[in-house]
């Protein structure tokens, strides 16, 4: 797992990715990352649903509950516009970054 | 190995996470959730319920982490939160010093403040009251649910082809345009025709009272308008001959406590056949104060119809009722008006063309909302509202508020010499100029409220008299109107933020150095500014005072003018015309004649200042056609035009020896002589005339007297002499009236027991006319007093403040050796001046607006330049005053006292 700085730092541009594809809930968000990292980062449970109250008091991502026949309520989320202003200057900010290290390191020109 | 329950860690786990305060139940039902969905994963992958357990729960993060991860988030919201808070409770702690400072400010200076307060409480007061009285007044009869779709008819003759004037409509008209007004138009749902200016007795058993106040209504009364019934049937109470609905005053009066419905009330007098019960089918409320239609008593108009020749119901020309339309909804009157034209000839059109002139019948729809405040003509059903009144007294309450809130400015910014030092200290040591203007902006508006409670308090506590002086009902118990309240608040903020932002500007705008260097003077701008609205105050107060005197000789000249016929000692003695009198109507005369102390006696239906009727009357024109006018009619006997004292100028009066007198004889007045065509009265003589179903020869020409108020100009009258009367006149001698008038008392019980006696004088019933005058009058005087009052003390604290300013000045005068009388004289020209220029615009002011007023006066006294001269006088006069005292007081002080102290 990366430092913490590094984890920390990106949480939340990676919360509003996700979420940008469409709503979705805190474990298969834990999952997800996992996934991407191929294992390498796992998010602990506290700390992305702390992170996503702050977002929320920030007005960047709404929470809301569905349930479903049979089952218990589980608690979505999903990206508001502002959150979708910030995604956009975070990640404008994310590549500027990587543009260096592309450069520094020799590797293939970025994604735009 | 113990067994493992997954449900039951689940739960356990689940309740360790609730004792912790920062993570909430929906936090944890999704932490609780997400544990689920690793145990589901984690046994899809082969481990066992335990085993899986344990790993999610690993996984989720070690408890004192969640904890931390939680309470970090919660704690970083409640401080915000409490940041909020404590904004608030900041703000409200610079609110609070501010109104602590403010306090004290004032309190400091207690004379200014109560000077300052009370101004301003007077001038609030002033405008609720006025505000109130103009609220009530727009207020007529809105409580009507009905209200938009309902008119009132009114009528009106004009010569053929031409359009009378919006004024000129009468509402007074007759019954048989009702109904086929209704089976004519389809857009009307329901009349409602009232009637009933006579006065009826209704007795039950010994109780009878004579009552004036009664109308006759058709059945659809409670379904068009918003009349209460407590007791009875809407529907019916006024369906059948001889229903009677009474009011909850009526019922008082009449069954006390008992329960009047079903019971009886008879009609008339006693040994006649005019005998009628009507029977009690209802009890209402008693008519709202802001209703024009006012009665006590309403009896079914069916009653009226069954008692009456059929003429009275069928008749075009016979008026004597009031008509109400309820349209459909959605139906537009001006659609119904519209047809009126053509209504109207169909039913009268042929007939008023043959006339000489030829006439033409004019019909329009009044909306209700507007009845009591449409200027109409001619005789009306209840109290008419006055529009020009309700301008003049909303104005006259604008300008008290104006000089209550330039008293307020003026006094605040005079303050500012005084406060100067302080604002240059606060400067000093850092206040923000906003900052200081936000606190004599609070103080401005403390003032203002305390003002408007105590307006509130005096406005509740005079209502009782206003209303009793005004004759309305304004309801009390103020304070807990909303609208008031708001009102009030927001007068009360506005006016203490507009009066005050001047001297908090001024104030503010101290620059400290040149303040404490002490080399400071009022700017001249400043002065100039006061200076000026102590002109304003006291110009308005000049012209109230001088329009107050106008008013005033006006009320007195219409008093004391002679009216042409002799009013004094001549008592009215009412009867109602009842026929059991009218039977013995000599024999009565006889022995009301032989009372000691009376000189006259005779008999007619109407009284000068009392009702009479109009009478389409035709005479003979100069050149030989029968013209046809509406003048006035009373119905006299022998002796009533020569005991009235009128003058002939031509002709004689009726005369009971010429039998013909008594049905081939007109006498008319100049005025009516002029109408039919004959400037010299002599002329008119011997004409044919046609009136009332009577025809013969004008004998007379009397000179014109005024019958009405001087309000009017004289209008054509005729006499003629008839059966029916209604009163009789008794001409009095001056000594032992009272004596006079009791044993009047007793003959009446003896000759006519069975009628109330019930009489006035005849100076006292045209007095009366005047009444909305002299009211008028009085309230004018009261404001302009109450204007003179504020405008007094506002002058009075400038000149306290001023008087202070010069006191080293004076000091010094006095050393040098000035006298007394010179330092007061110097002190106060500068104010007097100020009054004089007051004077110079105001007197034109009024002398135009006066003019104005009398000019609708037919009979007015001449404007005259003593009015004014008065009303500046005792300006200057009261002005002298108020200055005087605090000149005197520097005047006289001690120069060694005034010049010690820097």
């Amino acid at each position: 797992m990366p430092a913490k700085a590094l984890t920390g730092a990106s949480a939340q541009t990676i919360v509003l990715s996700i979420l940008s594809e469409g709503e979705n809930y805190g474990y298969e968000i834990i999952k997800r990352v996992y996934h991407l990292s191929g294992g390498q980062v796992e998010w602990a449970a506290g700390s992305l649903y702390t992170l996503m109250h702050r977002m929320k008091a920030h007005d960047l991502i709404n929470s809301f509950w569905v349930e479903k026949e049979g089952e218990r309520r589980r608690r979505y989320y999903r990206i508001t516009p502002k959150g979708a202003e910030a995604l956009e200057k975070e990640k404008k900010e994310w590549l500027s970054v990587h543009g260096i290290f592309v450069q520094l390191w020799g590797l293939q020109p970025s994604l735009s | 190995m113990s067994t493992f329950h997954l449900e039951n860690a689940i739960r356990t786990w689940r309740q360790f996470l609730g004792k912790e305060r920062a993570i909430s139940s929906d936090d944890a039902e999704e932490l609780e959730i997400h544990l689920r969905d690793e145990v589901a994963e984690l046994m899809e992958r082969g481990y066992t319920s335990e085993e899986a357990f344990q790993r999610a729960v690993k996984q989720l993060g070690s408890y004192a982490v969640l904890q931390s991860d939680y309470q970090n988030v919660y704690w970083t919201k409640v401080r915000a939160e409490r940041r909020i808070t404590d904004e608030l409770a900041w703000r409200g702690a610079m609110i609070k010093n501010y109104l602590t400072i403010a306090i004290r400010n004032l309190r400091k200076r207690p004379g200014f403040t109560l000077i300052n307060v009370s101004g301003l409480a007077i001038g609030l007061t002033c405008c609720l009251l006025i505000g109130l009285f103009v609220v009530h007044e727009l207020s007529y009869d809105r409580f009507h649910s009905k209200q938009d779709r309902l008119h009132r008819l009114k009528y009106q003759y004009t010569a053929s082809g031409e359009q009378p004037d919006p004024g000129d409509y009468r509402v007074w008209g007759s019954a048989a345009v009702a109904p086929v007004l209704k089976t004519d138009f389809p857009e009307v749902e329901a009349t409602v025709r009232l009637s009933g200016q006579h006065t009826i007795l209704l007795r039950r058993g010994d109780l009878s009272f004579q009552e004036e106040n009664y109308l006759f209504a058709d059945s659809a009364f409670f379904d068009v308008f918003d009349f209460k019934l407590l007791r009875g049937n809407s529907k019916t109470a006024l369906a059948e001959p001889g229903s009677i609905v009474l009011t909850e005053t009526a019922a008082q009066r009449y069954f006390g406590n008992e329960d009047p419905l079903g019971q009886t009330l008879r009609f008339g007098s006693n040994n006649t056949d005019d005998q009628f019960n009507y029977t009690v089918n209802g009890i209402m409320e008693d008519t709202p104060a802001n209703s024009h239609i006012q009665f006590d008593i309403l009896i079914s108009m069916i009653s009226f119809e069954r008692r009456v020749p059929d003429y009275m119901f069928q008749s075009w020309h016979y008026v004597d009722f009031f008509t109400y339309v309820l349209l459909h909804p959605g139906a537009s009157p001006q659609a119904v008006e519209a047809k009126f034209a053509d209504f109207t000839y169909s039913y009268m059109g042929e007939e008023l063309l043959t006339l000489n002139p030829p006439l033409t019948f004019h019909m329009k729809l009044e909306p209700m909302a507007e009845a009591y405040m449409a200027p109409t003509g001619g005789r009306l059903l209840g109290p008419q509202g006055n529009p020009s009144h309700l301008y003049i007294f909303g104005s006259i309450g604008l300008f008290v508020l104006l000089i209550a809130g330039i008293n307020f400015t003026n006094l605040s910014t005079a303050r500012s010499i005084e406060r100067a030092r302080e604002v240059g200290v606060r400067k000093a040591v850092g206040a923000e100029r906003s900052a200081l203007m936000r606190q004599f902006l609070t103080e401005a508006a403390l003032i203002a409220f305390v003002a408007a409670l105590i307006a509130l308090v005096f406005a509740e506590m005079l209502l009782p008299a206003f209303n009793a002086f005004t004759g309305k009902g304004i309801p009390s118990g103020l304070w807990m109107n909303p609208g008031v309240i708001l009102t009030m608040a927001g007068s009360a903020l506005s006016v203490g933020l507009l009066a005050g932002a001047y001297p908090a500007l001024v104030l503010s705008s101290y620059h400290p150095v040149h303040v404490l260097k002490g080399a400071f003077q009022s700017s001249t701008g400043g002065t100039r500014l006061r200076k000026s609205l102590v002109v304003l105050q006291f110009g308005i107060s000049i012209v109230l005072i001088a329009a107050t005197l106008v008013v005033f000789q006006q009320l007195r000249f219409m008093q004391n003018e002679t009216l042409g016929f002799e009013k004094e000692q001549q008592i009215v003695l009412d009867f109602g015309g009842d026929s059991a009198v009218l039977q013995q109507r000599s024999a009565i005369l006889d022995a009301l004649g032989r009372v000691p102390g009376v000189r006259e006696v005779s008999a007619s239906r109407s009284v000068p200042g009392g009702y009479r009727p109009n009478a389409g009357t035709s005479i003979e024109d100069p050149s030989g056609d029968m013209l046809q006018h509406g003048p006035q009619l009373f119905e006299v006997d022998f002796g009533f035009i020569d005991q009235l004292g009128v003058e002939f100028v031509a002709g004689r009066p009726f005369n009971a020896a010429i039998a013909s007198d008594s049905t081939e004889a007109l006498i008319i007045n100049e005025a009516a002589a002029r109408a039919f065509g004959y400037a010299n009265p002599a002329d008119a003589l011997g004409k044919r005339f046609e009136q009332w179903g009577r025809t013969g020869e004008v004998i007379g020409v009397v000179k014109d007297f005024h019958h009405e108020s001087l309000q009017k100009a004289i209008e054509p009258l005729t006499f003629r002499w008839a059966q029916y009367v209604e009163k009789f006149l008794i001409k009095a001698n001056t000594e032992n009236l009272p004596q006079t008038i009791a044993s009047l008392e007793t003959t009446w019980r003896q000759v006519a027991p069975h009628r109330p006696y019930l009489y006035s004088f005849l100076d006292a019933d045209f007095e009366a006319l005047y009444r909305d005058e002299t009211q008028f009058g009085s309230l004018f005087g009261i404001f302009a007093g109450l204007a003179i009052i504020i405008a007094c003390l506002g002058l009075f604290g400038l000149a306290t403040f001023t008087a202070q300013q010069r006191t080293k000045e004076v000091g010094v005068r006095k050393v040098l050796g000035a006298s007394t009388f010179g330092l007061v004289r110097l002190l106060a020209v500068d104010f007097l001046k100020l009054v004089g220029v007051a004077f110079a615009l105001a007197a034109p002011l009024a002398y135009f607006g006066m003019t104005e007023w009398l000019s609708g006066f037919p009979y007015r006294i001449t404007l005259g330049m003593e009015v004014f001269v008065i009303a500046g006088g005792l300006s200057v006069f009261i002005a002298l005053i108020t200055v005087a005292y605090q000149a005197i007081r520097a005047a006289t002080a001690n120069p060694v006292d005034s010049l010690r102290y820097e």
